[in-house]
């Protein structure tokens, strides 16, 4: 986005709240140019979410210049704008922008994506404005639930209880019985796995112990450490947001917990955050919905997994991010439907033709027809483990294929 | 945990909070000054220090010799260029001052620094704990909590040291009992001033450097450090440093008991207290009533 620098020292200089009519004036405003297609793209790029966003100017630049021609749809030719809202990592504010981009931007089609407080808010938006809407990076589970019906929004990412059945079997590897640790915080991830952790180790007839839903922030943890030693914790399932991770692992070292299997959603999904920990992040098993080992190719230009990695490297410096995979095929699904309606500006029909998409996307197999339920295609969700890498840095290697064995295995699972 | 590691661990936490807020303390009891990037602040002296030492390749520990005088520099600059001419515009001026300062350091680190959490390595000492046997229960300890209690009482005790011993501690706590009548009598001011504003950024840092050795730091995470440290002072007592002491512990003891019973209320108990404390005795435990206390 060639505004965000500005856009950003602005925000410095003004606080938030007078920001809100501003920030759509200093984007190109809409005109009322018909044959243009104009996709939205909602993220958090700023704020505590911001590692969520940060590939977003490459990921977006590729997908700009891979449509830079237009799209044929019904033997007319369309050029394609994408415009782009920051959530600023609030699900006000995402609320808002969604509402900006229907309404002034009069966008055809909504892509929103990471975290609920993303996805939720301007899927409601769009159901509301019947503007079609394509979510990703949000367990289909917290999206879909105490929502619905959907008619224009439509979700594509992995489960959390699938989730959960990986991590068991993973588990259950080790032999004998453990006691679980959950590390879940008093936000949504946390409640969504204390609700399927918890009846996933009685099932095995292990015993669970519960951190309590501990506030997100929160810079001392030895409490919940001597709870976990006490009832002889031996593997540690946690949920919590990157910060609070490498706090929580830092003082478990310094009060000598050490569990045998440390599995980590959400946190150690970021190379950063394997990287802020150092030595430390070796051996932690995080969950892979995304990484540039998949053997899957962008439907746009045909880049490769491994070539979209290694282009955001080259271009930035920085090491991939899982987000990078799914916002890319999220912007692939959208131009497969936008062909597909036969109209890209009648929404009914382009929220229609989502529902009907099935193919494969740089992130993977997607398939909206077969869903575990409307207007949901389920990802699968691998796991892997971090492993030092000889050149100092860590290297999540895939250990666990079980619901996508196309993917291949990159190395045995290790105990800590 | 038992009862008697939840205290040891809260006194320990205590001194953190202690040391975060005395610059807060030493800013609002000398200058009337109410700094909303205090928080900040720290955050940038943990970055500062970040920076510093991936560029000497040096430990966090040998850069503190930098990093204070720099943090001291800013403040006095900060004073000079900001607070000073904030604290003449009434009482809210010093207030929106801060406060837009504090929403720019954030951006502006978002923008140079990422928004990736870091952490500093302070080296095997910061990995490691201690174990002792207390009162007939076994307890854990990070050498790096103790490291920070005691660094945390060191700094109280030298500032009390300062203020009620030296020459410059008189002009200061003449300055801050009757700004006029110091005028008068032949104080410089603005120089004082300068002088306190740079302490408090300097203690500032160095509680900003303990927590990104404990914990993470973000651009964003000066907000939580800022609300712990506010209410250290108020609980303690407002302009009070001894008070600040017994505030912070005060709000590590509430935590550290509060999630024995259930870590989802530990901050919420903190807050609680805070309230009550406003309801109950507004001016905290040991309000600087005597000039001596500063």
């Amino acid at each position: 986005m060639e505004t965000h620098p500005s856009r950003r020292a602005f925000l410095g200089v003004l606080g938030t709240a007078a920001l809100t009519g501003c920030s759509g004036g200093l984007k190109e405003s809409s005109g009322g140019t018909g044959g243009t297609i104009r996709i939205g793209y909602v993220s958090p790029r700023t704020g505590a979410l911001a590692v969520f966003g940060e590939s977003d100017d490459y990921v977006v630049g590729t997908v700009r210049e891979a449509v830079r021609k237009g799209l044929t749809v019904g033997g007319r030719s369309y050029p394609v704008e994408i415009v782009t809202k920051d959530t600023q990592s609030s699900a006000a504010r995402a609320a808002e922008v969604a509402a900006e981009l229907i309404q002034r931007d009069a966008v055809d089609i909504v892509l929103c994506t990471s975290t609920p407080d993303t996805t939720n808010p301007v899927s409601d938006q769009c159901e509301a404005a019947g503007v079609p809407c394509l979510a990703t990076i949000c367990p289909w589970e917290i999206w879909a639930g105490g929502r619905g019906p959907f008619t224009y929004s439509y979700l594509y990412f992995v489960g959390s209880r699938e989730e959960t059945d990986v991590f068991a079997g993973l588990w259950r590897r080790l032999g004998g019985d453990h006691v679980v640790g959950g590390l879940w915080p008093n936000d949504v991830d946390g409640e969504v796995y204390r609700r399927f952790v918890t009846p996933k180790v009685k099932e095995l007839g292990w015993r669970l112990a519960d951190s309590g839903a501990y506030a997100d922030g929160s810079t001392d943890y030895s409490s919940i450490i001597s709870a976990f030693v006490k009832s002889d914790v031996d593997i540690l399932q946690a949920t919590p947001i990157p910060p609070d991770w490498v706090t929580f692992w830092r003082q478990a070292h310094q009060n000598r917990f050490r569990p045998k299997m440390v599995c980590v959603a959400k946190a150690m999904l970021f190379p950063s955050v394997a990287a802020t920990l150092g030595p430390l992040a070796e051996g932690i098993v995080s969950p892979v919905w995304w990484s540039p080992s998949f053997p899957y190719k962008s439907s746009l230009d045909g880049t490769s997994a491994r070539d979209l990695a290694q282009g955001y490297r080259t271009a930035t410096g920085r090491q991939w991010t899982p987000p990078m995979g799914f916002n890319h095929g999220l912007f692939e699904i959208a131009v497969a439907a936008l062909r597909a309606s036969g109209d890209p500006k009648d929404k009914k029909a382009v929220a229609a033709a989502i529902g009907r998409q099935k193919g494969e996307a740089v992130s993977g197999r997607y398939d909206f027809t077969a869903g575990p339920m409307k207007n949901v295609s389920q990802a699968p969700d691998l796991l892997g483990q971090w492993r030092a890498n000889g050149s100092g840095g860590h290297d999540l290697v895939i250990v666990d294929n079980s619901l996508e064995p196309a993917i291949p295995l990159q190395g045995d699972l290790r105990p800590l | 945990m038992n009862w008697v590691g939840a205290v040891v661990q809260g006194v320990l936490v205590g001194g953190w909070y202690a040391l975060a807020a005395c610059g807060l303390s030493l800013t609002f009891g000398i200058m009337r000054l109410v700094n909303i990037a205090h928080g900040d602040l720290a955050v940038c002296g943990a970055y500062l220090t970040l920076v510093l030492s991936s560029a000497l390749g040096l430990p966090v520990g040998y850069t503190l010799p930098l990093v204070l005088p720099i943090a001291f520099a800013i403040g006095v600059a900060l004073h000079l260029l900001l607070f000073g001419r904030a604290l003449r515009g009434g009482p809210l001026a010093p207030v929106l001052v801060t406060f837009g300062l504090s929403v720019m350091i954030e951006n502006l680190l978002v923008a140079g620094l990422s928004a990736d959490p870091r952490s500093l390595d302070a080296g095997r000492l910061a990995l490691a704990g201690v174990r002792v046997t207390a009162f007939g229960s076994v307890i854990t300890l990070s050498w790096l909590r103790i490291a920070g209690f005691l660094t945390a009482l060191a700094v109280l005790g030298g500032l009390h040291l300062l203020l009620a011993r030296t020459s410059f501690g008189r002009l200061v706590r003449a300055t801050s009992d009757d700004l006029d009548t110091a005028r008068l009598v032949g104080v410089r001011v603005r120089p004082v001033f300068a002088t306190v504003a740079g302490i408090a950024v300097a203690t500032a840092a160095l509680a900003g450097v303990f927590l990104g050795m404990t914990a993470t730091f973000d651009p964003y995470a000066g907000g939580l450090s800022l609300i712990f440290a506010f209410e250290a002072v108020v609980i303690g007592g407002l302009g009070s440093l001894w008070g600040t002491l017994l505030g912070g512990v005060t709000i590590g003891l509430v935590q550290q008991l509060a999630a024995q019973w259930d870590v989802q209320y530990t901050v919420l108990a903190v807050h609680l207290l805070f309230f009550a404390v406003l309801a109950v005795r507004p001016q905290g435990f040991f309000p600087a009533s005597e000039p001596e206390a500063a």
